[in-house]
């Protein structure tokens, strides 16, 4: 009877739908080529420490004992139906198995006892589970619902439920994948971060260094729990001394998926021209010193000119003193003009000087004092 | 590593620091200086500070120039005078600029028919009255001094100016003027006939009238405004006939008394054999005795007989060429007043054209012409 019953399980579950018995098995299949590929990913990132091994969840995952009662069509969904999704949970969860997070405890005869017995009593599923050794018991209820056949899952002795809808397509697979590892192994829901950006730049993921870009510009940071991640890119400063404000953002991974941030760092300048928080550490020239430059330089350029009038009305005395026709009250204004503007000259060149070599030598400085406080 | 970026950039901008500062302080002697000493212009407090012809202008103090007196004039230029001599010329002194070949201060080309002449006396223009003493081929311009020379001093003369558009006759003659030490004339007595002098325009020492006085024998004509030494007198005069008994044309001392001491002149005696008669003294010793000679190779004509009186010097001259020259007289001339005196006696007389007196000593004063400058009113 055992055994029938067993076979009815897989008839039934092939007869449901061949899609849905199939994609557990793809998709631990598939799982199963990826993690010697992850594997191989993580192995070439330590070898060339671009990615920290830190970056890999912290605890080993627990391996639990699982067990899954049999699915009870609730409205329209007959027993059959019941009977092929649990056969095709049971295969997602053999994916789990495979993978060593999970153990599934075989089915028992009593199992369908058990549904009538405890049906009025959560806590005798706690019972049951404890009895058999289950870390997590499972049951469910297949009923209809917007767009196809809700799954849902109770464990005990969490009171959790997790549930999940089966449309018939070829994504099925992967809901029921997801639902497994919601109800037995969340930890195991992960995905890739892939960050994008300049060769070197240095990616931290919640605060730990991961790695570095490589020279194709990216990194992959594979095993990431599924949920919001803190990423934080920085880059060294370059030769040139040009500082670049760290990309601080915020991602989501998830499950089985690769998400790409890509990272675009922007000079220290220009975030500041932007009127961003960093305005307030531009390093430009001092404002004294743009001061005193461009003052001394318009004085300086003042000078120039008083000069060269004053030039100009030399040349005019000496000339009219040469033909002996300088003379005075008439030319009085000509030598006066001539001597204010010298001596005007005098006094913006001697200020003007003062204040553009001034500008100029505290712009330096402060160029090298911001160079040599750079970290 | 940082630290040597550091010093670095310190060196680096103490660098070009030091090179904003050096360069700028080059340009930054901006001085208005032009180049004009060489012209006469120099620094000045006063007017002393500056040669001759040049005033201090307030303001500037620059020695230059005066403002051009009179834009119709389009060329002017200076005279300057130096007195060489060991004695003041005073103020009003006429000082001769001859015009003209031989020893001319000016060419003839240099000075137009419109020609005049003013004094800038640091503040105002004036035009200057002169008398000109006109020759064949040259003339002389009497220019009375404006100011006193000190002994081996230089001041201004005058401004010539002239080159005027319209032309014509712009000077200003004015024989009271240029010799306006002698002002008085007018009331001079006149010894032996006083209507000769009715009509004297008040020309100082000049012979007025119609231009000619004769004097014949037995007359004596004194000019009684009488100057010290040193003192010089010129006769424009012509000797007629050649039967002279004791001529005379020079200094005298008295008005009444003839050949009184002390006196200086010529004496022209028959056939006008001349000899100098000098006596600074009533017991001053015989001069040198001389041989009587011609005074010029045409006597006839008319000469200009002058004789300087300066101390213990004496020089007579016959159109400028030297008759007699006496030094080292002892006594010398003092402060006696010296009149001009023309005496004639003998059976000839004495056409005089003109007179005039100047405290001019021994050493005369030497004048001088600066360049032409022309007007330029793009000034």
């Amino acid at each position: 009877m055992r055994v029938a019953r067993a076979l009815v399980v897989v008839v039934t579950g092939f007869g449901v739908s061949s899609a849905w018995a199939a994609a557990p098995r793809a998709a631990a299949h598939a799982a199963s080529r990826a993690s010697p590929a992850t594997e191989a990913a993580d192995g070439d990132a330590a070898d060339s420490s671009a990615v920290d091994d830190r970056a890999v969840d912290e605890a080993p995952e627990p391996r639990r004992a699982v067990t899954l009662l049999p699915l009870v069509g609730a409205r329209r969904v007959t027993a059959k139906q019941a009977r092929g999704i649990t056969a095709q949970v049971r295969s997602a969860v053999d994916v789990l198995v495979g993978e060593g997070v999970a153990r599934l405890l075989p089915t028992t005869s009593a199992d369908d006892g058990v549904l009538r017995k405890c049906a009025a009593d959560a806590a005798c599923f706690d019972d049951v589970a404890r009895a058999r050794g289950a870390d997590r018991l499972a049951r469910g209820v297949v009923a209809p619902g917007d767009g196809g056949l809700v799954v849902t899952l109770t464990l005990s002795p969490e009171a959790r439920v997790v549930t999940t809808t089966l449309d018939g397509s070829a994504g099925d697979a992967a809901r029921l994948d997801r639902l497994v590892r919601e109800a037995f192994a969340e930890d195991t829901l992960r995905g890739t971060l892939r960050v994008e950006g300049q060769q070197g730049d240095v990616v931290e993921v919640d605060g730990r260094r991961v790695g570095a870009l490589t020279a194709e510009g990216t990194v992959d940071v594979p095993r990431l729990r599924e949920g919001t991640h803190a990423l934080r890119v920085t880059r060294p400063d370059t030769k040139n001394g040009t500082a670049y404000d760290p990309y601080a953002h915020d991602v989501v991974v998830r499950h089985a998926e690769t998400t790409t941030a890509k990272a675009l760092l922007l000079p220290r300048e220009s975030t500041g021209a932007l009127g961003g928080e960093a305005a307030s550490t531009t390093t430009g020239p001092p404002v004294a010193a743009v001061v005193s430059t461009v003052a001394g330089g318009v004085m300086v350029a003042g000078a120039v000119t008083c000069g060269v009038f004053s030039l100009l009305d030399s040349n005019e005395v000496a000339k009219r003193a040469n033909d002996q026709q300088l003379v005075f009250p008439r030319d009085e204004e000509l030598v006066t003009r001539g001597t204010t503007l010298a001596i005007v000259a005098d006094v913006l060149y001697g200020v003007g000087g003062l204040a553009l070599a001034g500008g100029v030598t505290l712009w330096v400085t402060s160029s090298s004092t911001a160079t040599e406080e750079a970290p | 590593m940082k630290g040597l970026h550091a010093r670095r950039a310190l060196v680096r901008s103490a660098v070009v620091g030091a090179g904003l500062v050096g360069a700028l302080l080059v340009p930054s002697a901006c001085l208005f200086l032009p180049e004009i000493v060489d012209d006469g212009y120099v620094a000045c407090v006063t007017d002393a500070d500056c040669e001759a012809g040049r005033v201090c202008a307030a303001n500037v103090n620059l020695c230059a120039p005066p403002p051009w007196n009179d834009d119709a004039f389009t060329e002017r230029r200076l005279l300057v005078v130096d007195n060489p001599s060991d004695v003041e010329l005073p103020a009003g002194a006429a000082v001769p600029v001859r015009v003209g070949e031989p020893g001319g201060v000016l060419s003839l080309d240099d000075v137009e028919a419109d020609a005049r002449f003013a004094d800038f006396d640091g503040g105002a223009w004036r035009v200057v009255g002169v008398y000109r003493d006109l020759f064949r081929d040259h003339f002389d311009v009497w220019i009375p001094l404006s100011r006193p020379v000190p002994p081996g001093g230089r001041d201004a003369l005058a401004w010539m100016e002239h080159r005027t558009k319209e032309g014509g006759v712009r000077v200003v003659e004015d024989p009271a003027t240029a010799f306006s030490l002698f002002d008085d004339c007018d009331d001079f007595p006149i010894d032996g006939d006083e209507r000769r002098f009715v009509d004297a325009p008040g020309a100082a020492a000049l012979v007025p009238g119609d231009g000619t006085i004769d004097v014949v024998d037995n007359v004596k004509v004194v000019w009684s405004a009488g100057v010290p030494s040193p003192a010089s007198v010129t006769f424009r005069a012509r000797v007629n006939g050649l039967t002279c008994d004791e001529v005379f044309l020079g200094f005298t001392s008295s008005a009444n008394a003839s050949f009184s001491p002390p006196s200086a002149g010529f004496f022209i005696d028959q056939d006008l054999q001349a000899t100098a008669d000098v006596y600074a003294d009533p017991n001053q010793p015989a001069q040198p005795a001389v041989a009587p000679r011609l005074f010029a190779e045409v006597p006839g004509d008319l000469h200009r007989f002058t004789v300087s009186v300066d101390g213990a010097r004496v020089r007579l001259l016959v159109d400028d060429t030297l008759f007699e020259e006496l030094d080292g007289i002892d006594p010398a001339f003092a402060d006696t007043p010296l009149l001009p005196t023309v005496q004639v006696g003998g059976t000839c007389s004495v056409t005089v054209d003109a007179v005039w007196v100047t405290p001019l000593p021994y050493e005369r004063p030497k004048v001088s012409a600066s360049d032409a400058v022309p007007l330029n009113i793009t000034y």
